[in-house]
């Protein structure tokens, strides 16, 4: 296998990994928890995607927005019935984590329960990749990339430009000036969490559409999707699109020189080493409060 | 007889189980500046965060316009035309002053009044134009605070709500905070209610004045407070 191919192997994972990673990055960042269950979110979109297309025969397309809409659904359901409660007695972010991990088992033990522990594929003909200067990539994979450089370029800009954006990150920084300038903060609470499962859904489909699907694909997910976001610097957008192209990458490259078997153990080296020297992240800036003390 | 635009009566509120006010009764006049004084826990603050519903609230009625908001969420009452400048100039650190600002008129439906009142903010607080692309997370203290007027001015509330205007900010940029407090009425028309533990100052610009101990009116009176000994003693002797 040549080495080029290893940089594009990267690039596909780091992709999927930013998307995961700006879904847990948003939440953190705007609802501040560690929300663990885009990682079911991404699991039900993948086993959706694929129950409307292949179980039902529905156009791929058509199974692809009915999954995502089902994604968001079942993510604005979990923050009406689980998190707003809580949120409403004034838990702390750790009682949230842990409920949401809660969430993460009861939905993939659901679909486990549906589905079973066999392992789906949307069943794709197989096709031959394009050879370029040196590596193979599929039409699959092609997809995968583009898809995420626009999902990627789209959601930056509605942060950056659109109002709905602003007022996330006004709530960002802070949730109780910004109701107290008429921002109406359960409604940016849902629109978090929907362009968060959406992405997650996104991510869910696109690891389908590449690889299996399982019951079990949401677990390495999230703790790839959390190590991207901690790398980057948890809570902005290009922040975790870094992050993950770097544990992308690095995963990938690291089998050039270890066994493959130490490929997923790579990532958790590079989280600790961030969390022991770099806690804040790549992109973690300290404001004028914390250097002036 | 001047027209009443906030009252407060016998308003209980607090966090959880901890109830802080005790049955207070105040109002401001239309185009008043009030100033509510007194020791720290008094409940200063929180009579302004119950008005905007920030906080648990018990009995008791708060009448804006003749509606009682009582039960309103806070986006709902930041459109009746209250806004609030919060304590300790917070300004949104990683958004531009003028995303600030933007964030400020968040209620308004056009574009084009948006952008109008922000040029006209520009014109009442000329510093703020200079620095209208960087991010507010860098500008000076006295500077932030202006952001945060400017910011909740933007929708030209009927009454401003600020708690602690002064906190933290140097004595000269005192000063300017509190010029521009009394521009705020005369220029813009707009009734004021602050929150401040810097009395002496306070009287000064003030119509009327509210003294709150232990989460009651104590006194009341108009800024000749100045000059009511148990006033001097207690929160002026500093000064």
């Amino acid at each position: 296998m040549a080495f080029s191919q290893l940089i594009i192997n990267g690039l596909i994972a780091g992709a999927i990994y930013a998307l995961i990673a700006s879904s847990f990055s948003l939440i953190f960042n705007i609802i501040k928890f560690m929300d663990l269950s885009p990682g079911a979110i991404f699991v039900t979109a993948a086993f959706s995607a694929y129950a409307f297309n292949v179980l039902f025969g529905l156009h791929f397309l058509i199974a692809l927005i009915l999954a995502i809409t089902v994604a968001v659904a079942l993510a604005l359901l979990v923050n009406l019935i689980v998190y707003q409660p809580l949120i409403k007695r004034k838990s702390d972010s750790f009682t949230l984590l842990l409920a949401s991990f809660g969430v993460f088992l009861i939905i993939t033990g659901f679909i486990l329960l549906i589905f079973g522990a066999e392992v789906r594929t949307f069943g794709l003909p197989i096709t031959k990749g394009y050879e370029l200067l040196g590596f193979i990539i599929t039409k699959t994979q092609i997809t995968l990339i583009v898809t995420s450089i626009v999902v990627f370029i789209g959601l930056q800009l509605f942060m950056k430009k659109t109002k709905l954006g602003k007022a996330m990150r006004a709530m960002a920084d802070n949730k109780q000036v910004a109701s107290g300038i008429g921002i109406n903060v359960k409604k940016i609470t849902n629109i978090t969490f929907i362009i968060s499962a959406a992405l997650a859904a996104i991510a869910g489909i696109l690891v389908g559409l590449e690889q299996n699907i399982d019951h079990n694909m949401g677990f390495l997910v999230i703790l790839k999707g959390l190590t991207a976001s901690v790398i980057g610097g948890i809570g902005n957008v290009p922040a975790a699109l870094i992050g993950g192209l770097i544990i992308g990458l690095v995963e990938n490259i690291g089998i050039w020189y270890l066994p493959s078997g130490y490929k997923d153990a790579i990532a958790f080296v590079i989280l600790i080493i961030f969390l022991i020297f770099r806690p804040k992240g790549i992109f973690g800036v300290k404001t004028r409060e914390e250097t002036s003390g | 007889m001047k027209k009443k635009l906030l009252e407060i009566k016998d308003l209980e509120a607090g966090y959880g189980k901890l109830q802080v006010l005790k049955g207070v009764n105040m109002h401001v006049n239309e185009g008043e500046i009030v100033a509510i004084i007194g020791p720290n826990g008094a409940g200063k603050s929180t009579v302004l965060k119950s008005i905007m519903s920030m906080v648990g609230k018990g009995r008791g009625s708060i009448n804006f316009n003749n509606k009682n908001i009582k039960k309103l969420e806070t986006h709902e009452i930041v459109k009746a035309g209250i806004s609030m400048v919060p304590q300790g100039r917070i300004v949104f650190q990683s958004l531009t002053v003028e995303e600030n600002l933007e964030m400020g008129g968040y209620l308004i439906k056009e574009n084009n009044l948006i952008k109008q009142r922000i040029k006209e903010m520009y014109d009442f607080i000329p510093i703020l134009r200079s620095k209208r692309k960087q991010r507010a997370s860098f500008l000076s203290g006295g500077q932030q605070q202006m952001v945060s007027v400017a910011r909740s001015l933007i929708l030209r509330p009927k009454i401003l709500l600020m708690d602690e205007p002064s906190l933290g900010l140097a004595p000269k940029t005192i000063q300017e905070v509190f010029e521009k407090i009394r521009e705020i009425r005369d220029k813009l028309g707009i009734t004021i209610l602050m929150v401040e533990q810097n009395a002496h100052k306070a009287l000064e610009i003030c119509d009327r004045c509210y003294v709150l101990e232990s989460g009651n009116v104590a006194l009341e009176g108009t800024s000749k407070l100045t000059k009511d000994p148990r006033v001097k003693k207690l929160y002026l002797g500093g000064y």
